[in-house]
């Protein structure tokens, strides 16, 4: 009896500064890889439609910070109500490798998300067409370590993209959707959407003092 | 758009020449004089006073517009003096409308940059389009959000213009909810006034270019949209949704009736458009949620009361049992194109103007076509009345009949979910006992007549309102429901109402007189608003020419009186209560 709409899911990107979130957005919207960006207010905001499965439309609200993760200060509706996350590192920078963890804790408490075992995220590592020699040394094995890490936690789907060069960008994006429209799906059959309830009759004493109404 | 657009001004129609679509006049109410400033001893001196166009102390007493004391001499007249003075007036013979084609875009009410025709106008400035194309031309937005950003319901453009921003819009909301936790923002952009309404977890925002939509006007209106979710899914319902799921996404449970009806309240509330209640209910809103009447002999209505009083004692027996039809029911209503006939209601309870309103407006929207049948299908739906209880659900039951050609509107509101079989029997009661032979040809022929106040037709008034202030219960001349006269309509007494009154002196009563007086000139052609209040009633009228101001004050006072004497026959009142 709903109108089923398009799925619409908040994804949000985010990493230190500088791994190319705001990169990898654009190249996945809008097909484009700039040098420069600039936004102008604490967030920016693209959308994208794509289809998963073949034959479910979902449109992507693809959240991105306007640079002020280096002063950690994202605000609340930031992170409020989101279907996802992607969590970026530079492929040639191991402290933002190292931060991975500290910014799906930050999430995790900013935005109380009721169930964070289940909750969908992917890990993004950025800039792979950059010369090897720039690498972080022995980056299979320390991202091992991380994902791998039993009080981490981070076990979550690793794709290694170049926004520049368009390598795997779309990929990631299509898995993290794909995630987020399965544990959508979830809660919708578990518990779903309370819109049958019309039971809340009112109880009115017509004898009695007013009561019941508000009025 | 049935009506279509070139459809005659009805009521307030002025000469036009011939001439280009942007008239060189200004139409600038020639703003409405005041005399805040005035001592109140200044008699005679109200001729020296220069022509003001500001609201500032002056008037201009050689242009035909009242002065204080002009006014107030007509109130401290004796009755007898008074009835003199009536008749008068009566022998005015008034002057035969002037037949134009004024367009709303001649009254210059919304900026036309393009320089386009009216009807190039409507479909690219007014008209609701969910096409990305037109969206930053249209003069007013409408945005339902959760505080996620997610979108819940935009009153033009895609999915695809508006998710971003819907994030500007959470992110700029939440940056002051931090700060301040406040419930409303209201900023001004040039000519682009903003103002949101925080209803955690919704947020709903208006955007609107229009000039004289204050921003007041549009914190009331979000309230209605916001009423109007409550109303088809109640706080509750909201609440446990969003519990734990902040990234819930409400248009799961909204239909494409709520889209709908969204789509209508939202061009009511800011045009007064598009169907045949619309401007009616625009009219209501401006006056604080008053409730229209509709004329009908007193006998009739205490017989239709009457009707309802014993529809609720209903009893039947079936098996030795007898069951009482009537217990679960609250509210009775009848009503005639969203104007109530007859209101029955419990003696401890009652449904406020607010509530009223939203419920007529759902019940219109949701109404089949009936104008070829009889009578329309049984309605049966939950509805929460958000002032009365918004935890909890009535049970509506609609159902339309046809009088002759009337559309007579019968809506028994009950607190039992279970109770339509009990509901459709009191219903049929009512319809039974209406269409007796006897009731229904003095119904039919009451209610035909009540379409044209009969006082018009001796004033030559075009338009007029009266507000019974104690009831807030209005009744207003009819209306030809075309876009160029809504437009216009809304916009002339909108600006009146906003229109700062003065105060008149009278001497020694407590019931304090206020007035105030606006004019519009589109070329050669006068338009003239007035508004006369005391603590009783609240008048508005619109005269389509320039008019001697003793004659104006006359005529107002001739169908104020008029709607005194017909006190009984104009308001329901309280209706009538059941204990
Ligand atoms: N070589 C290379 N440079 C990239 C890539 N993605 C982003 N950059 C550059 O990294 C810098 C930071 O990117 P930006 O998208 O602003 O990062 P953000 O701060 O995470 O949003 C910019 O100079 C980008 O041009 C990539 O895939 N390859
Ligand atoms: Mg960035």
């Amino acid at each position: 009896m709903s109108s089923r709409k398009k799925t619409l899911l908040k994804v949000i990107i985010l990493g230190d500064s500088g791994v190319g979130k705001t990169s990898l957005m654009q190249q996945f919207v809008n097909n484009k890889f700039s040098h420069q960006y600039k936004a102008t207010i604490g967030a920016d905001f693209l959308t994208k439609e794509i289809i998963i499965d073949n034959n479910k439309p979902v449109t992507l609200q693809i959240w991105d910070t306007a640079g002020q993760e280096r002063f950690q200060s994202l605000g609340v509706a930031f992170y409020r109500g989101a279907d996802c996350c992607v969590l970026c590192f530079d492929v040639t920078n191991e402290k933002s490798l190292n931060n991975l963890t500290s910014w799906k804790d930050e999430f995790l408490v900013q935005s109380n998300v009721s169930n964070p075992q289940d909750f969908p995220f992917i890990i993004i590592g950025n800039k792979i067409d950059v010369d090897d020699s720039k690498k972080i040394p022995s980056l299979q094995k320390k991202l091992h370590n991380i994902t791998h890490n039993q009080l981490g936690g981070l076990n979550y789907p690793v794709f290694e993209t170049s926004a520049k060069d368009s390598i795997n960008v779309e990929a990631a994006f299509e898995v993290i959707a794909k995630m987020a429209l399965q544990q959508e799906e979830l809660n919708a059959a578990s518990g779903g959407d309370v819109n049958d309830d019309y039971n809340d009759a009112i109880n009115i004493h017509l004898d009695g003092e007013s009561s019941g109404c508000g009025c | 758009m049935s009506n279509g657009f070139r459809a005659r001004l009805g009521s307030i129609s002025t000469i036009q020449s011939a001439r280009s679509l942007f008239p060189t006049t200004t139409v600038e109410p020639t703003t409405a004089v005041t005399f805040t400033n005035v001592e109140p001893n200044l008699i005679g001196t109200e001729s020296t006073y220069t022509p003001s166009v500001t609201d500032s102390e002056g008037f201009l007493a050689n242009s035909g517009l009242l002065t204080d004391d002009e006014v107030s001499d007509y109130f401290q007249q004796p009755d007898e003096d008074l009835s003199e003075m009536l008749t008068d007036l009566i022998r005015h013979t008034p002057e035969e409308p002037t037949s134009a084609k004024q367009s709303f875009l001649d009254v210059n009410i919304f900026p036309n940059p393009y320089d386009l025709d009216e009807e190039e106008f409507y479909k690219r400035h007014i008209e609701i389009s969910k096409e990305d194309e037109l969206f930053h031309d249209k003069l007013k937005q409408f945005f339902i959000l959760s505080n996620a950003g997610k979108p819940i319901y935009s009153m033009n453009g895609s999915d695809e213009i508006i998710i971003g921003y819907m994030g500007v819009i959470t992110t700029i909301i939440s940056t002051f909810e931090e700060n301040m936790n406040e419930e409303i923002y209201s900023i001004s952009v040039g000519d682009m006034k903003i103002v949101a309404l925080n209803k955690s977890p919704l947020i709903l925002v208006s955007i609107s270019k229009i000039a004289h939509e204050q921003p007041n006007v549009l914190l009331s209106q979000l309230n209605m949209l916001y009423n109007y979710l409550l109303s088809i899914i109640s706080k509750p319902t909201i609440d446990r949704n969003f519990h734990n799921k902040l990234n819930y996404d409400l248009r799961r449970i909204l239909t494409q009736l709520d889209f709908h009806n969204l789509d209508c309240l939202c061009m009511k509330m800011t045009y007064g458009l598009t169907s045949y209640d619309s401007f009616n209910y625009y009219i209501s809103q401006l006056l604080n949620a008053s409730l229209q009447q509709i004329k009908i002999s007193y006998t009739a209505r205490q017989r239709l009361n009457k009707i309802l009083l014993d529809s609720k004692r209903m009893r039947q027996n079936s098996d030795d049992k007898e069951t009482d039809l009537g217990a679960d029911l609250l509210f009775s209503i009848l009503s005639v194109n969203s104007k109530i006939v007859s209101f029955m209601k419990p003696k401890n309870h009652n449904l406020t103007n607010q509530d009223l309103t939203l419920l007529f407006s759902i019940i219109n929207s949701s109404k089949s076509d009936i104008s070829n049948d009889e009578t329309s299908e049984d309605m049966w739906f939950p509805i929460c009345m958000p002032n009365f209880n918004p935890n909890g659900f009535l049970y509506v039951f609609v159902k339309t009949i046809i009088l002759q050609t009337t559309p007579v509107t019968i809506t028994l509101l009950s607190s039992n979910k279970n109770s339509f079989y009990q509901i459709r029997q009191i219903s049929n009661y009512i319809i039974h006992k209406l269409t007796k032979p006897k009731m229904l040809s003095k119904l039919t022929k009451e209610l035909h007549e009540s379409n044209t106040l009969a006082i018009l037709r001796e004033v030559p008034i075009s338009h007029f309102i009266y507000k019974n202030k104690a009831l807030n219960q209005f009744v207003m001349s009819d209306t030809d429901n075309s876009v160029n006269s809504v437009l216009q309509l809304s916009y002339f007494y909108n600006t009146l109402y906003h229109t700062k009154a003065s105060q008149m002196k009278t001497i020694g009563s407590l019931n304090i007189k206020k007035f105030s007086y606006t004019r519009w000139t589109v070329d050669e052609a006068v338009i003239t608003g007035f508004m006369l209040s005391d603590n009783n009633y609240e008048f508005y009228c619109l005269c389509n020419y320039q008019i001697n101001s003793k004659e104006l004050i006359g005529h107002c006072i001739k169908v104020i009186k008029w709607c005194e004497k017909n006190y009984n026959r104009l308001f329901i009142g309280n209706g009538v209560s059941f204990t």
